[in-house]
């Protein structure tokens, strides 16, 4: 008779306690990542959407991961279920592979395997294809030794077979690949269990199960494959598995779970030796701690950690509830300094650059120093440069402020526009843009309540109610966005009212351009914003529309631009005073030009400007002197425009 | 056992008497408000049943329908039939199918003023094929080409990219097309990964690569000819950029056009028009094959880098006017293009011709401007009556959004077309009947199994086609080809053409770009002149 191995609790405790570290771990240091991971998936309660779950291999699986993965939108609550699953796939590890007490923390591998392939994805989850990935992989881990459980748990070779087969063939249309590796390690198991007291029969009889396990997974994919028009041969054996747009992103994203199919094998081929080790318990002693602070370590190692990936998602987060305030605070917890440490890391780049010998060493120093100096990723500054714009603040505060262009910690190039497009050209004003980008981003990872939301935004904006009804009849089948169906909704059908309801109606005054066609920009949105303040130029304007093109203007460096908007400026804005950043601009652009156009400045930018230009003179810019030049003037227009250097594209 | 079934029937009994009106009902003043729109439509016999779901408010529903002698009456918001019902009522005595919903408000039955679906006897080809595309500008990720039962709700996925394609290789299809609405003869175009123009002829598959040193593009909008192996495609460069503010999201414009015949028994393709100052598109036959109809706009700038962007710049003064060119099959010899319809007089373009198979009718789209009318909201048909003589907007059948992709049934009786009018976005197909005097009946959605699909679904089906018979090949067979093969290319054929006077030229076109014409002779030319 089979018997599920007993837990004790004295051996639970460890897993216990790692299991709410980790909770506290996700809740409060990861609740920005698994909102947006909850935010990028959808599942509606709707017969057509479980309907589609069957139209591809592995969509069942999906389907349940997608339920669970609605709950992210309460960070503690998905936290909460996920380290729970995981919990589950620990205890149910050490049950099926009646792994000792004393080696319980080999049960602790497929797990951190499974935290690592949630955890580890960092930038990667803007190409991740699937609505499921946070739960799926680890109910298909469940399911995968549940079918190696249950196969070892049935007496006979025919019984074994016939469950095989359905597992194989029925577990492959439901969870993919997991069902495989699942069939795959049972009959390897099953084959492996030499002294096994759950299947006596011959040794014929145990290759006869196995043998049946590989013939059903080698045919399975070939013959299901006829029958689903949904994939290609190729991608037969990745069913289940999550895809990205990115193929090698895809390979290295998938390695966790190929080394979990790998170690799950490997642990039914040693189920059979688990007992022996029961009974050498002092030999065994430091195991546990070893293999479990290893796999913390492992863990913790491979845990995307980058404060700008932090950053951005908050600071989009934020954007999206119309919280400007909290938009600029997040960005200036991200990009506070220490000014000692930060004094150090310019004076050693200047000592490493004073000793480059050729173009390349001094080019590859810069890049090292520009991923160690506190700089924020253009996307910061970009949600920043709009926070500001909302709050009126901009031409007074957006060049004092941090400026740069860090490169995301990413093993990919991610283009804004693909990271928060949607909402910052909708925000912008340029809707159609941010329409064209969520669609886009639909087509190539699928529907979100991210992006039903944000297609209802656009479609009410544009008094397209009919349109928006599409996307709100999908938001009505979701669990956590009725609410915010019902209210846009009502927009929907009332201009007046949405007019003057928010989002909306900080983002009308920005509609007040002319179409045109837009320009190919590379997926960046900095360059479609810089175009569009000065190509979409329709004969009215508003005081919000001529400040952005006021303030893209100073951004693009561009003189001929600025006058332009200045003039626009003080037609539609009438400024009593004007904001001290356009002071300075005028300044230096008049300085640069030798013009006098009789504006008047305050004493501060003038002597300011004049302070610059001395310290310029007598210490030059260069590496030894960036760091004191940023600490006195890193707050003027004038310092962006000399030292910033965040632009390689041109106008057109 | 039986006791409990017993119970279930005095339940049943009890809750359907409550929730059934008693007595006279009291007239409801609004109106019928039902999705899709079935009302006062005319449908043929044959097609699946038009299920529908009610938007009138009420606490209870009944629907009662009768046609002549039968009578179904159903309850509830969602009105399906199931086929049997759905027989009696469309085959029922009468010419129409009278529906009277009745609504409960509170305590009180009234009913909403009747309406009919009118049947016509004229009956619709079985089966219909599309594409079934997300709304997007770039990306492709899923397309599915369908073959869908109208007179059933069974779809049937006859090609998908996804079956081909693998992450980092996209694989596009479009332009499904068939000879005579027979699955013995279409073809498609698979693009970019394991690209080329795919024809099953017989149940014979074959993969052709139509770009040759002489042509701008492989063949992209396709028109089979009704009697001989020769399939016109024009030939594009096409691109695409969205409007930064305009209800019309997505501009698509070509670059260059040409139109190219495409013989099938040489694989071989020859020129039909290239002139370099004209945009020539959308090739469509005749019924008798001897006239190829085609829209063409003036369009002169100098060829390089800068006319992508410039001719987005003009493109509302891109105006496609309708031109016919004669064409012998037998000896593959042109005639001089004639103006047909001059839509740039009238500030307006027109494109997609299509001519019904008794020859009676052309279909166009009309717009304000430029190629593509499924993304423009001011496209509407346009209907030639050719027997009467008469050109018109056929405004019964146009909404305020945008109406493209229009095409016959084998019968000349039905046309099928994609319309945006729902909701400004989805393409979705739609029905009317041509009658006699040329008059279309009110549209009607293409019924779907559950009536509500057409509010749920957010992809777009377009290009819709007319099919008599099932497509024999299966996806997978049409997967694995596509896979296994590389395309084949086509030769490149000399046009044969005759001037105004007569006289046959052969032309030849180099890789250069260039061309050379000989002039065979009046005499020899009027032996192979074109029937006109």
């Amino acid at each position: 008779m089979y018997h599920s191995k007993p837990i004790h609790f004295k051996t639970a405790i460890p897993a216990l306690v790692i299991a709410l570290a980790l909770w506290i771990v996700l809740t409060f240091f990861q609740g920005h990542f698994l909102y947006k991971n909850g935010d990028m998936s959808l599942f509606l309660f709707d017969w057509d959407f479980f309907k589609e779950a069957f139209s591809i291999p592995g969509g069942f699986l999906g389907w349940v991961g997608s339920f669970f993965s609605q709950f992210l939108l309460i960070p503690w609550i998905g936290a909460l279920l996920w380290t729970l699953l995981l919990l589950l796939a620990w205890w149910k590890t050490v049950q099926i592979f009646k792994i000792p007490d004393k080696l319980s923390a080999l049960a602790a591998l497929p797990v951190g395997l499974l935290i690592i392939a949630n955890m580890s994805l960092g930038y990667s989850i803007y190409y991740l294809q699937c609505h499921d990935y946070f739960f799926a992989p680890v109910i298909g881990y469940l399911l995968m030794i549940g079918i190696m459980d249950a196969t070892w748990r049935l007496k006979g070779t025919a019984a074994k077979i016939a469950f095989i087969f359905a597992s194989a063939f029925g577990g492959y249309c439901l969870a993919g690949v997991f069902a495989l590796a699942g069939v795959i390690a049972a009959g390897i198991g099953t084959a492996a269990a030499p002294d096994s007291k759950d299947f006596k029969g011959h040794i014929w009889e145990r290759y006869a199960v196995s043998a049946a396990a590989a013939v059903f997974c080698a045919a399975v994919p070939f013959v299901l494959y006829r029958l689903f028009t949904s994939f290609s041969i190729a991608d037969s054996l990745l069913m289940g598995l999550p895809n990205f747009t990115i193929l090698e992103w895809a390979q290295s994203v998938r390695l966790p779970y190929w080394l979990l199919f790998g170690l799950t094998a490997a642990m039914a081929i040693a189920r059979p030796y688990f007992a022996n080790a029961e009974s050498d318990g002092r030999k065994m002693a430091l195991f546990n701690p070893a293999i479990t602070l290893a796999a913390i370590i492992a863990t913790s190692v491979f845990w995307f950690k980058d404060d700008n990936f932090k950053a951005e998602i908050k600071m989009s987060l934020a954007a999206e509830r119309n919280d400007w305030q909290k938009v600029i605070d997040i960005f200036e917890t991200a990009t506070a300094y220490n000014p000692d440490k930060e004094e150090k890391k310019y004076k050693d780049m200047a000592h490493e650059l004073a000793n480059a010998n050729d173009e390349e060493t001094y080019s590859q120093i810069i890049r090292i120093y520009n991923g160690k100096i506190s700089r924020p990723t253009r996307l910061m500054v970009i949600l920043r440069d709009l926070a500001l714009l909302k709050q009126g603040k901009a031409l007074d505060k957006a060049f004092a402020m941090q400026d740069g262009g860090k490169k995301q910690e990413s093993k990919f190039p991610i283009v804004n526009s693909i990271e928060a497009g949607q909402l910052v050209f909708f925000n912008y004003g340029a809707v159609n843009i941010g329409y064209h980008w969520c669609l886009e981003n639909q087509v190539l990872l699928g529907w979100s309540y991210s992006s039903l939301r944000a297609m209802t935004s656009y479609a009410v904006i544009m008094n397209e109610s009919e349109f928006a009804a599409k996307f709100l009849d999908k938001l009505d089948k979701t669990l956590f966005f009725r609410k915010w169906s019902r209210e846009q909704r009502v927009l929907a059908n009332d201009v007046q009212a949405m007019s003057s309801a928010q989002p909306y109606k900080d983002i009308l005054p920005y509609m007040c351009f002319e179409n045109r066609m837009a320009e190919y920009d590379d997926g960046d949105c900095e360059i479609f914003l810089v175009n569009h303040f000065f190509k979409n130029r329709s004969n009215w304007s508003t005081p919000e529309f001529d400040r952005a093109a006021l303030l893209w203007a100073m951004r693009y460096k561009d003189s001929v631009m600025f006058w332009k908007a200045l003039a626009q400026y003080f037609t539609t804005n009438n400024p009593e005073h004007l904001p001290k950043h356009v002071q300075e601009a005028a300044l230096l652009f008049c300085s640069i030009e030798n013009e006098d156009l009789g504006i008047t400045f305050d004493k501060e930018v003038l002597d300011g400007f004049t302070h610059f230009q001395e310290y310029v003179q007598k210490y030059g810019v260069n590496s030894n002197t960036i760091y004191r030049l940023w600490r006195n003037f890193g707050d003027t227009y004038y310092y962006y425009y000399f030292v910033t250097n965040v632009y390689s594209f041109k106008f057109n | 056992m039986k006791k409990i079934a017993l119970y279930l029937c005095v339940i049943l009994s009890v809750a359907a008497c409550a929730d059934s009106p008693k007595g006279n009902l009291v007239k409801i003043g609004e109106s019928v408000c039902i999705f899709p729109d079935y009302s006062e439509v005319t449908i043929p016999r044959n097609i699946a049943p038009t299920n529908f779901v009610i938007d009138n408010d009420a606490d209870a529903y009944r629907t009662i329908l009768t046609n002549g002698d039968v009578s179904v009456t159903k309850s509830g918001r969602k009105i399906c039939f199931g086929s049997k019902d759905w027989n009696r009522l469309t085959n029922g005595t009468g010419n129409a199918i009278s529906v009277q919903i009745q609504l409960k408000k509170g305590a009180q039955w009234g009913a909403l003023e009747p309406f009919n679906i009118y049947l016509s006897d004229d009956s619709i080809d079985q089966y219909i094929t599309y594409r079934r595309i997300p709304v997007a500008v770039e990306s492709y990720e899923i397309l599915d080409m369908c073959q869908r039962d109208i007179t059933n709700f069974k779809e049937k996925i006859f090609f998908s990219n996804t079956m081909v394609q693998d992450n980092e290789s996209g694989t596009c299809v479009n332009c499904h097309h068939c000879g005579n609405y027979s699955a013995s003869k279409m073809q498609f175009h698979v693009r970019q990964f394991k690209g080329g123009t795919v024809l099953a002829i017989n149940g014979e598959l074959r993969k052709v690569n139509m770009k040759t040193d002489s042509t701008m593009s492989a063949g992209v909008y396709p028109s089979w000819h009704p009697t001989h192996d020769y399939i016109a495609y024009s030939n594009n460069k096409t691109h695409q950029s969205v409007h930064a503010m305009s209800h019309d999201k997505l501009e698509v414009i070509d670059e260059e056009n040409d139109i190219i015949l495409y013989n099938i028994n040489e694989n071989a393709v020859s020129p039909i028009e290239t002139d370099s100052s004209e945009l020539e598109c959308f090739p469509a036959w005749s019924a008798d094959g001897r006239t190829l109809y085609y829209v063409s706009a003036h369009y002169e700038a100098p060829f390089g880098p800068e006319r992508k962007s410039r001719i987005f710049l003009d493109r509302k003064n891109l105006h496609f006017n309708l031109y016919a060119k004669p064409f012998n099959p037998d000896t593959r010899t042109w005639g001089p293009h004639y103006l047909v319809y001059d839509a740039e007089a009238a500030d307006s373009s027109m494109t997609w011709p299509r001519l019904s198979p008794d020859g009676r009718y052309m279909m166009t789209c009309i717009s304000t401007h430029g190629i593509f009318p499924i993304d423009q909201i001011a496209s509407d048909l346009f209907i030639f009556d050719f027997k009467n003589g008469t050109a018109r907007k056929a405004t019964e059948i146009n909404s305020q959004y945008a109406e493209s992709y229009h095409v016959w049934s084998s019968n000349s009786k039905w046309i099928m077309w994609s319309t945006r009018r729902e909701d400004g976005v989805h393409t979705r197909l739609y029905f009317s009947h041509i009658d006699e005097n040329g008059n279309f009946s009110k549209p009607f959605a293409l019924p779907q199994k559950n009536p509500e699909f057409n509010r749920t679904n957010l992809f777009a089906f377009n290009i819709p086609e007319f099919m008599t018979e099932p497509i024999g090949i299966s996806a997978r067979e049409f997967a694995e080809f596509i896979s296994e093969n590389d395309a084949v290319p086509a030769a490149f054929e000399s046009k044969r053409e005759t001037d105004e006077s007569g006289v046959l030229i052969t032309t030849d076109y180099r890789v250069d770009g260039t061309t050379s014409a000989s002039a065979i002779g009046k005499g020899q030319a009027s032996e192979e002149m074109y029937l006109h």
